[in-house]
């Protein structure tokens, strides 16, 4: 709710899921929001968001994190969230090659839909599938290197990597945005500061 | 009227009812006798429900009246004709009354329309002792020899005719100071010859504190009719509640109605007051409309809805100094259920359709002895039970004709298996090919050529081979996590499965492992060569998994599937364009019949209702567990009243909650609220809401398109409980004169505050779409 004072925070930050279908977008949110895993999970339809405020530096900030359905199909309804995202979650699944190779792709539909200088980072998830990875670590690193961001292979059955890849990408948000507008003059662009309840942004739509 | 026979007295042969003014139903005006007891009755009988043996006896006896002009004696001999309001269908048609029950007859002189031009005709008014009801009004037409009788000739026939049976006519208004107009219609009492005893004064009059209106005119007589029924119905005390009230009538009407349903049912139920049922409001008759006949007595009154919208038009209008109370729309409430279903019955009553009772309805040959509506009726109401889907549900997704035989079934489904069973053995051979030629090329020390992709779906242009391949490895990604919680496809608990997210180099395995899940794959992956240009999109998993669970075979789920995607097909084609045309039509009933919450949730940035996508996209798969999801397929694949229930069943939702999202405060709010409603939501209570909500849109949307489009719609509710359905409304519609001027003008200038949230009029043709039938 929108009037409620408990979800006290200093800033919000809008986060984005993308990837192919099956890698485990789904799975990395609710581990990261709900510290859970669940074996039998099912594919995403839709959108979905969930919630965690985390402290960066003494401040109190608020992630929201949209999941979306892996299928180019649905692109008329995630694309509509690309433009509000502050960062970017380009996961891939280190047991299939395809996903890996689809990062290209994605990373195209991000200049397309994205706002300018969104920070991305990618995630080479199901790590600890070590006998059926095919992915490997130095693959990962070098298209993060190609695309001149960070990189970071997680599990989220396992808990390996999932707290620093939402924290990395909420950190470098903060520089971005917050540090740097701190030391301007000008307001911040994307980030919305607390309390202005009223102005938040409606959803991440970008409408 | 027990007897068998209606003996003919008197007939004039050119009097019409004039619903339609263009378009006026022609029939005989009668005076007959009943025997025993000993009855007289002025009846009205249209030509087309008269038997085709009994016509010429009605044009001999109205020959002989004719002859008779001015010198009218009771004939000694009268011609017998059949009752009609013996037979269903002549009732709902025929208008009669006996005497003793007519308090006054007037006739007046008005312009109307014959042929085209106009032509000033003598309308009949008949009034009821029953306070103040009116038969519908009947109009002298041209005789044969092309003259309209004049108000004089008509006043010398009817006195001739009542004369010979002992009564007079006796004019009330002699004077003109008492006929303000031409067209008010001079009054006559029917009184016994030569007794002279004054009658009770006429119980008509305008509610006190509403605007005058002119007596005589439409709204008047309608107004002060209608008025009186309720009087009636209801009682003083109460009616004056209503006058108080004023504005709004029929919702008010339907609340009045909850304090005396009883007293309702009494009153209309009296065989008098079927000339006037049509004429009250369909929350009112849907109160003691149960029984079949008293539906069928309705079909045929189309005009009622039209009078009555002329009727509450014309009251708002004229009442424009209590314009709606446009306060907070947050806290309004006349769009909560309670106000809106108020008088409105659901047919959600019955009981799942049984295994005794299906197999009931075979015959020896195994052959269904009901009607597909018949099935379909008993369906919507209840349901099915789960034991009999299986050979249900194929009726139902016409993979079996409703007709067939058990032997022509049995060919079927041998022709079906062998369909099947090739097109599968087709793309299994095609990807095996592709296997053993990508194995050799690696033998041979060739490099695979990588396989492009697009993010997240198959490229549209690659070959046949590798969207084959492409879409088995995205079905099989999905299949591994389609409804594993449900005991079908749970098993078996393998390491692989069990524990953790399945890599592609298992996923073969998982499935493998459990038969179940590879009937899963096998018809998708079939299915996308079956409808090669669709291919496989995410959803179509979850419209098979229920399917899959009923049939427990892997054929006779296809063809069932096949049937399903017929339906849901657009909404996973490529471009989008079914999902928004389907998130469109949400919007727009939500504006129609909520602008409140359409307002707000305009306002909020979540009218693109891209929450409600899952709903649409996936037929509410994810919102209810697999029992109640498989009740509510079966009953939107069965609805009699539109093939766009499910846009209702997500109206009622969102109504159930309307509170709820009216408070919150931005789509993402939003989103989160409906996506935590999934597994919420109570199936039954849902349904029977939708329905309600889908008479208050009909009723609303049949108002709205005479008013603003021009158009009768002639949609009224078909019987659901007694399985017959009425003719779809189609595009079949009519122009209807426009009755009262100006109406439109000042309604609008009462829904300024509101005015951007009406609908334009294209949005109201797409709306009037909804009400297509399947």
């Amino acid at each position: 709710m929108a009037t409620s004072k408990s979800a006290s925070y200093d800033y919000l930050i809008k986060l984005l899921l993308i990837g192919d279908s099956g890698v485990g977008k789904s799975c990395l949110l609710l581990r990261f929001s709900d510290d859970s895993f669940t074996p039998s999970f099912i594919t995403t339809i839709g959108i979905d968001f969930k919630i965690r405020t985390i402290e960066l530096d003494g401040k109190r900030i608020k992630l929201q994190i949209w999941d979306t359905a892996g299928q180019e199909r649905f692109r008329t309804i995630t694309t509509a969230y690309y433009r509000g995202a502050m960062g970017i979650l380009l996961t891939y699944d280190v047991t299939d090659e395809r996903s890996f190779n689809n990062i290209r792709n994605w990373i195209r539909n991000i200049e397309q839909h994205a706002s300018e200088g969104v920070n991305k980072i990618l995630v080479g998830n199901k790590c600890d599938m070590l006998e059926k990875k095919v992915i490997s670590k130095e693959q990962g690193q070098a298209l993060a290197d190609e695309f001149k961001i960070k990189f970071l292979e997680t599990s989220a059955k396992s808990n390996i990597g999932v707290e620093e890849a939402f924290f990395t990408l909420a950190r470098d948000i903060k520089k971005r945005l917050i540090d740097t507008a701190s030391e301007k003059p000008e307001k911040p662009s994307g980030v919305t500061v607390n309390p202005e309840p009223a102005n938040r942004q409606a959803g991440c739509c970008g409408k | 009227m027990s007897s068998d026979k209606l003996g003919l007295l008197f007939v004039s042969s050119c009097v019409s009812m004039r619903t339609d003014e263009m378009n006026p139903t022609m029939g005989f005006l009668c005076l007959a006798k009943q025997e025993e007891p000993l009855t007289f009755i002025f009846a009205w009988v249209p030509r087309r429900t008269i038997p085709a043996d009994e016509v010429h006896m009605y044009l001999e006896v109205a020959g002989k009246t004719r002859k008779a002009r001015a010198l009218f004696s009771r004939p000694d001999s009268t011609t017998l004709v059949t009752t009609p309001t013996q037979t269903l269908s002549a009732i709902t048609e025929a208008i009669s009354a006996p005497l003793d029950d007519i308090q006054t007859i007037g006739i007046a002189n008005e312009l109307t329309l014959a042929d085209g031009a106009e032509i000033c005709l003598v309308r009949l008014i008949v009034t009821l002792t029953f306070e103040g009801a009116q038969l519908p009004d009947l109009w002298f037409e041209k005789d044969e020899s092309g003259r309209a009788p004049s108000i004089v000739d008509v006043e010398t026939e009817l006195r001739g005719w009542f004369s010979a049976i002992g009564k007079d006519l006796v004019r009330r208004n002699q004077d003109d100071e008492e006929r303000p107009s031409s067209s008010t219609p001079y009054l006559y009492d029917l009184r016994p010859k030569s007794n002279e005893v004054t009658r009770p004064e006429s119980p008509h009059r305008w509610p006190e504190g509403w605007p005058s209106i002119p007596q005589g005119s439409t709204i008047h007589r309608i107004g002060t009719y209608g008025f009186n029924v309720v009087t009636n119905i209801v009682g003083q005390p109460m009616a004056d509640k209503i006058e108080g009230a004023g504005w709004n009538m029929l919702e008010r009407f339907s609340k009045v109605t909850n304090y005396a349903k009883s007293t309702t049912v009494q009153v209309l139920e009296h065989p008098l007051a079927r000339p006037i049922l049509p004429f009250i409001p369909q929350n009112i008759r849907s109160y003691f409309l149960s029984s079949g006949e008293a539906e069928a007595l309705l079909e045929e009154y189309e005009p009622a809805g039209h009078y009555l919208a002329v009727f509450a038009a014309e009251l708002q209008s004229r009442l424009g100094q209590h314009p709606p109370q446009l306060l907070d729309p947050t806290k309004d409430t006349t769009r909560d259920f309670e106000n809106l279903a108020a008088g409105r019955q659901h047919h959600r009553t019955g009981r799942p359709l049984s295994a005794e009772q299906w197999v009931s309805w075979y015959d020896t040959e195994g052959r269904l002895t009901v009607s597909e509506q018949e099935v379909k009726a008993v369906i919507f109401v209840g349901g099915v039970e789960a034991d009999i889907r299986v050979d249900v549900w194929k009726y139902l997704l016409k993979v079996y004709p409703y007709n067939s035989t058990e032997v022509e079934r049995a060919e079927l489904v041998k022709e079906k298996r062998a369909q099947y069973a090739d097109m599968k053995a087709q793309w299994m051979a095609i990807l095996t090919d592709a296997a053993n030629a990508d194995a050799a090329a690696l033998a041979a020390g060739h490099k695979l050529e990588e396989r492009e992709t697009q993010a997240g779906d198959e490229k549209e242009d690659a070959d046949v081979v590798t969207k084959i391949r492409e879409r088995k490895y995205r079905v099989e990604k999905d299949v591994v996590r389609t409804d594993r919680t449900v005991p079908f496809f749970a098993g078996p608990q393998t390491e692989t499965n069990g524990a953790t997210s399945v890599s592609p180099s298992d996923m073969q395995e998982v499935i493998g492992a459990n038969p179940n899940l590879e009937m899963l794959r096998n018809v998708l992956v079939t299915y996308t060569v079956y409808n090669f240009e669709l291919g496989y999109v995410q959803g179509m998993n979850d419209l098979l998994a229920p399917i899959l669970v009923v049939m427990q075979d892997e054929t006779d789920s296809f063809w069932s599937f096949v049937e399903f995607m017929n339906i849901m097909q657009s909404n996973f084609f490529r471009d989008q364009s079914g999902m928004r045309s389907q998130l469109r039509r949400l919007e727009l009933l939500i504006k129609f019949v909520d602008p409140y919450l359409y307002a707000h949730m305009e306002s909020t940035d979540s009218i693109n209702l891209f929450c409600c996508f899952r709903w649409l996209l996936i037929l509410f798969k994810r919102e209810f567990d697999f029992g109640d999801c498989m009740r509510l397929w079966e009953t939107l694949w069965v609805c009699p009243l539109t093939k766009h229930f499910h846009l209702f069943v997500a109206l009622a939702i969102l109504n159930r909650h309307r509170k709820d999202l009216m408070g919150k405060a931005a789509f993402d709010e939003t989103l989160k609220f409906i996506n935590d409603l999934s597994n919420q939501i109570p199936l039954e209570s849902t349904l029977e809401r939708a329905e309600v909500l889908f008479q208050v849109f009909r009723d609303r949307i049949g108002e709205t398109a005479r008013e603003r489009l021009g158009v009768d719609l002639a949609v009224d509710a078909p019987p659901i409980a007694s399985g017959s359905f009425l003719r779809p409304p189609g595009k079949s519609v009519q122009r209807s004169p426009s009755p009262v001027s100006e109406r439109g003008r000042s309604r609008e200038k009462q829904r300024d505050a509101m005015k951007e949230l009406e609908c334009t009029e294209e949005e109201l043709w797409e709306l009037v779409s909804l009400l297509e039938r399947r």
